[in-house]
């Protein structure tokens, strides 16, 4: 799991003070593996800033795609399809070891997205278990 | 008010006259002139460039408020910065950096006689020259004219906490037509005549934007009036067209507005502030194109639109280039240069000296002036993370304790600017210690309000930008506190600043200034209450385009990353710095070492989220932001659970 602070690291040290050299980037983000990029942000620009890296055609990102209105926090990210279900759901799409279980959990994840727009439309708020979300470490 | 007409003995006002010839000749030598610099052969068409470029029209307005603060400067030994509204007026800002041995003394090559003269002309808006607007390159100036707008937010910005400072600032009349500009009056709101310089606004009405009139020209004069004094200012006209009679009238009224400025400064700093004063301002009204060619074609030319650019484009139509050398020669250059190329020394002392001269003052090369932040070690705020996930913080509340200590140590040289969200980005601990600024009417019910308040709130992010800008770029430091969402109005303030920068950076006599830092909070995935108008994260792409050089963006995920951003911000030189952080409650990851390990490196893996080691990964995970990177660890839980 990767965490990007200083966003202009992404583009190449020939275009950015800031930039990784290509050699980092690929340790980073592997040559060849999927890539499922949460962005802050619209999508594109993580596709402008890695456009030349080795790994770009297997970045896949989310980010901002225009879909908003008045709703609950969680809802935002659901309706852009930058929550934790559907980036659950990215992986599985591009992970193809992942198995028989595959298809299981794709339909777990998508009853609690039905569970949450039904919740939400009643509640007017996020379920608990979204809203009291922990990290925890497995044992 | 009667203004008197003997300001000036006959012997100045000739001297005075002749200073404003010299320096509408050098302005009317760079458009036209590629050689022949001192009229020495008749003038021909290989003397003139092939492509004439420039603005004349607003250019001989300019020379002559420049030549009359010259002389207010020198009277009273005062200390002003020339800020250029009409900033596409650029050989005038040049013409007189010259005159007074500024523009030599930076650029050498542009020497003081009649190569240089020649060098000189040609430069000017020309391949590998310079600039056709007052820019960077232009000794003096920290305004750029290209896009108009801004010129008094500039000004109001280089007057805060500079008591000796006045600001001239010349608002070209189109520039007067646009929003920035309308609001930008109001910032006598703002001003604190006890530890803050003057502002003089002076409203040039030449009447014409490039083909049609202006607005502020064609109403009543009492209506004219009346908006400056509904703006809170004492409005003093000078309107004519006779060179004599308006010199005069320009020095008296000069005379009246510095004492003006001077008895308000006075009373405010013996007496403690009472009450906004009515700042004078002065309203000019003369020709466009003055002094130039009464006709072209058969077609009014002084006193039109058509002096606006270049009147009379195309020189090989018969008569063009005679029509242009009796203009030329009007201005009598024989008089006013020797033999040698050299402004005569009976005219040159009429400019001040050293740093007085308004293109030698150290305020509009602000990086002269720069003092670093006095900064409290960010550490002392870390929120407490003893395992990822393991603390709650609301960010920017975190980063607003910082900030109110760096206000507490940093009491003449660091604002903060919003546009009435400080508060609502969590920045309230700064209340602690300051207050809103305002120096219009106070009522018992508000909230932090007073006259030397250090948080400058108001409801025109275009003013925000301008005042921090002009605050930035005479030597300050200073935050800017917005709403992800709306800080698009100033996109176009922003690339300006930034090509400001990216040029400055690249001019040797130039120094760095203090980066303009921008906290974007209240941002898209928590605007879920206000609705999609307020939902917008597309800042950052336009920022993206500008020069690696030059932008920085950050988006630090948590309390302790972002402490650590903002103090590698506040310390940092001749940047644009894009923080975006979220306000609400939300899980710590980081405690502070490895926020500042993290920080450093900018980009890197979170070990404990991950499960790759010793081997390659099936998928990365990567993110940005703060939602974006809580959403991504609830993934990698979920994967772990489903895939175990």
């Amino acid at each position: 799991m990767i965490n990007v602070v200083d966003l202009m690291k992404l583009q190449p040290q020939s275009e950015h003070p800031h930039g990784l050299s290509d050699k980092d980037f690929d340790t980073l983000f592997t040559k060849d593996k999927p890539i499922i990029f949460a962005h802050h942000g619209y999508p594109m620009l993580i596709h402008r800033l890695t456009y030349r890296r080795t790994n770009h055609k297997n970045i896949h990102v989310r980010g901002f795609k225009e879909e908003g209105t008045t709703s609950t926090p969680f809802d935002m990210v659901v309706m852009n399809d930058l929550d934790r279900f559907h980036l659950v759901a990215d992986v599985i799409d591009r992970v193809p070891s992942l198995g028989p279980r595959a298809a299981y959990a794709k339909q777990a994840l998508r009853d609690k997205l039905i569970e949450h727009k039904q919740y939400i439309a009643e509640h007017g708020e996020d379920m608990p278990e979204i809203r009291n979300w922990k990290w925890s470490n497995p044992k | 008010m009667k203004m008197k007409t003997d300001a000036l003995t006959p012997e100045l006002l000739s001297k005075l006259n002749a200073y404003w010839r010299a320096a509408n000749y050098l302005s009317v030598g760079q458009i036209y002139l590629y050689d022949n610099p001192l009229l020495k052969q008749p003038l021909k068409l290989a003397h003139l460039k092939p492509r004439l470029l420039g603005h004349w029209g607003t250019t001989p307005g300019l020379n002559f408020i420049y030549a009359h603060l010259n002389r207010v400067i020198k009277a009273h030994d005062l200390n002003v910065i020339y800020i250029t509204g009409p900033g596409h007026g650029g050989p005038g800002l040049v013409a007189n950096a010259y005159l007074e041995g500024t523009y030599s003394e930076v650029y050498p090559n542009i020497s003081q006689d009649t190569d240089g003269m020649q060098r000189l002309f040609k430069q000017f808006s020309f391949p590998g020259g310079i600039p056709s607007h007052v820019a960077p390159e232009t000794p003096g100036s920290i305004h750029e004219g290209g896009e108009l707008g801004y010129s008094l937010s500039h000004a109001f910005g280089a007057a805060f906490d500079n008591p000796d400072l006045i600001v001239a600032c010349v608002v070209g009349d189109g520039e007067a037509e646009t929003g920035p500009l309308a609001t930008g009056w109001h910032s006598n709101k703002f001003l604190n005549p006890v530890h803050d310089g003057a502002v003089l606004p002076i409203l040039h009405l030449n009447g014409y934007k490039i083909a049609g009139p202006t607005v502020l020209a064609r109403i009543p004069h009492d209506e004219l009036e009346a908006l400056f004094r509904g703006y809170g200012y004492t409005p003093y006209f000078v309107e004519g067209d006779d060179p004599d009679k308006m010199h005069q009238l320009m020095a008296a009224t000069l005379d009246v507005v510095t004492a003006d400025i001077r008895r308000i400064q006075r009373e405010a700093r013996a007496n403690g502030f009472k009450k906004r004063p009515s700042w004078p301002m002065i309203i000019l009204r003369s020709p466009k194109g003055w002094t130039g060619p009464k006709m072209a074609d058969g077609k009014k030319t002084e006193g039109s639109w058509r002096s606006h650019q270049v009147p009379m484009g195309d020189m090989s139509h018969p008569g063009h280039v005679k029509v242009l050398a009796k203009w030329l020669k009007s201005y009598r250059p024989q008089e006013l240069f020797d033999k040698t190329g050299k402004l005569r020394s009976e005219l040159a002392e009429l400019a001040p000296k050293g740093e007085r001269r308004m293109s030698a003052n150290p305020h509009a090369n602000g990086g002269l002036l720069l003092n670093d932040l006095r900064l409290p070690d960010f550490r002392d705020y870390a929120v407490k993370v003893v395992k990822p996930g393991g603390a709650l913080g609301e960010a920017t509340r975190v980063q607003g304790e910082f900030i109110r200590d760096v206000i507490k140590r940093n009491s003449a040289n660091f604002r903060v600017f919003s546009p009435d969200e400080t508060n609502s980005n969590r920045w309230g601990a700064v209340f602690e210690v300051t207050d809103r600024c305002s120096t219009a009417e106070i009522l018992p019910g508000d909230d932090h309000v007073a006259p030397d308040g250090r948080v400058m709130e108001v409801l025109s992010e275009h003013q925000c930008e301008g005042w921090l800008e002009g605050y930035l770029l005479t030597g300050r430091h200073g935050f800017f506190s917005c709403y992800e969402a709306f800080i698009h109005i100033v996109d176009s303030m922003f690339n300006q600043h930034a090509k400001w920068l990216d040029v400055a950076g690249k001019i040797p006599w130039r120094r760095p200034i203090a980066s303009l830092n921008y906290l974007l909070s209240s941002h898209v995935w928590r605007q879920d209450h206000n609705g999609f108008s307020h939902q917008d994260p597309g800042f950052i792409d336009v920022v993206a385009n500008k020069k690696a050089e030059i932008v920085r963006v950050y988006l630090p995920p948590d309390a302790n990353t972002l402490l650590s951003v903002t103090d590698h911000c506040l310390r940092s030189r001749n940047y644009v710095n894009v923080i975006v952080a979220g306000k609400q409650p939300t899980p710590q990851w980081l405690d502070m070492d490895a926020a500042i390990k993290h920080c450093t490196a900018g980009i890197g893996i979170w070990p404990w989220a991950s499960n790759d080691q010793g081997g390659e990964p099936d998928v990365v995970m990567a993110c940005c932001g703060d939602v974006p990177t809580l959403e991504t660890l609830a993934a990698v839980k979920l994967l772990r659970k489903h895939f175990p």
